[in-house]
């Protein structure tokens, strides 16, 4: 009888979808929104989400700069600094990500060893932190990496132990998310800085003392792509998906439907006549919707009913009906709209 | 799993406004019926949220409800 080896659990016996991320090479931007604030917070590339509130101003943006090998990433750049940071400033990008993607994490009552990749470039040299926050058991970790030379792209590799503190949900709510912080009060730096080691979720331990202000000058900016967490102790190459695969599942949080298509109805009798409206992805949860009508519509529509005379009912994880409303009779009626569907985390 | 505070601590409060519940429209453009969703601004965009409890909006409705600085009037 011969022997087969098998591998111990890491990154070695996982051939395909080993990056438990989504869009890490930040490939997806479905939103295409222009984004500069200091006193808000959204998502720029798909799954990537961005906060800021009282350290400067800075504009996010999907940009072409990237390391040899990516096609995108998303820069940060300062347009109003604030050299002298409020207690409760802070400036991160954050990604979210719901128990179930993330079984694979799951020991017997914790979770295993794993690490983050990842590329960055950075005018602004210094301390830069990565923190984890396990939501399910209110756990939290984090870890620095230095940028030394400046608009230098650097591939950066933090490995995170394992924890015994219960494991990771199998549900479609939030689990886990990894922050990027380029700046941040004390609020978050005046307690005992985690340094790898998991402990409770206390936001005073989150963030370096010696993390930069990333906004304190407005020639500063700092790039990310290429991100990318795996279970095992070491990196491995970044996995490239192709955009298709990366729409796919950014479509599970966000998507945008009939794009500017007209929708027509016929109404026979009542104050409105529907269609269904799937979804190209099944969704993570029912999503919030936003409706965006055009300007012409066909037919006696009732612009004064739901939202200017159409409304979207019936909304589920697979899709809505879509109710285009009349003063009308045996009449058939259409307009031209657009629905974006948010089911993120 | 969502934590109450959260987006406080470490997020802008979504700014949430003209909330009211939604509902069907009878023959005579009257609602009708059961809430079906939640009318809303939210960062300054008209939505509708779903009554779903896993959805990151609605639950950040609740929680303002809960805390008492939103409101949600009747469907009209």
């Amino acid at each position: 009888m011969s022997l087969i080896k098998v591998k111990i659990r890491g990154t070695d016996n996982v051939s395909s979808r080993k990056n438990l991320l989504v869009n890490g090479g930040m490939l997806v931007d479905q939103r295409n929104a222009t984004m500069q604030f200091n006193a808000s917070s959204n998502y720029r590339c798909d799954r990537w989400y961005q906060g800021v509130s009282g350290g400067g101003t800075f504009q996010f943006t999907h940009s072409d700069d990237t390391p040899a090998g990516f096609g995108k990433s998303i820069k940060i750049q300062c347009t109003t600094a604030d050299t002298s940071l409020d207690v409760g400033a802070y400036g991160y990008i954050m990604h979210k990500l719901e128990g179930n993607a993330l079984q694979s994490m799951n020991s017997t009552n914790g979770i295993v060893e794993h690490t983050i990749s990842f590329y960055a470039k950075a005018s602004k040299t210094g301390v830069y932190t990565v923190n984890l926050r396990d939501e399910d058991n209110a756990q939290g970790n984090s870890k620095t990496f230095t940028i030394s030379a400046a608009n230098t792209w650097e591939r950066y590799v933090l490995t995170f132990p394992a924890h015994s503190s219960g494991t990771l949900d199998n549900d479609n709510l939030s689990s886990y998310r990894l922050y990027w912080w380029f700046a941040s009060g004390t609020n978050q730096t005046s307690g005992t800085f985690y340094n790898g080691t998991w402990g409770a979720h206390s936001n005073p331990n989150r963030v370096s003392s010696s993390n930069v202000n990333l906004g304190d000058n407005t020639s500063n900016n700092f790039l990310i792509t290429g991100v990318q967490m795996e279970v095992g102790n070491s990196a491995s190459d970044f996995e490239h998906r192709s955009y298709g695969e990366e729409l796919v599942d950014c479509q599970r949080y966000y998507q945008k439907v009939l794009n500017s298509n007209r929708i027509d109805v016929f109404r026979k009798s009542g104050t409105s006549a529907a269609q269904y409206i799937p979804y190209i992805q099944e969704m993570r949860a029912t999503p919030t919707l936003a409706l965006t009508r055009n300007s012409t519509v066909y037919g006696p529509v009732n612009t004064g009913a739901g939202s200017s005379g159409l409304d979207p009912t019936e909304n589920r994880v697979n899709g809505f009906s879509l109710y285009v409303y009349t003063s009308g009779t045996d009449v058939q009626v259409g307009a031209e709209c657009t629905v974006t569907a948010n089911a993120e985390l | 799993m969502y934590c109450n505070g959260e987006r406080r601590i470490i997020g802008v409060i979504m700014e949430i406004t003209n909330a009211r519940y939604q509902k069907m429209y009878d023959e005579n453009m009257e609602v009708v019926g059961d809430n079906i969703g939640i009318r809303a601004d939210i960062d300054g965009q008209s939505v509708i949220v779903p009554l779903d409890t896993d959805n990151s909006d609605y639950q950040e409705i609740m929680r303002q409800v809960a805390e008492g600085t939103l409101t949600i009037a009747d469907a009209d």
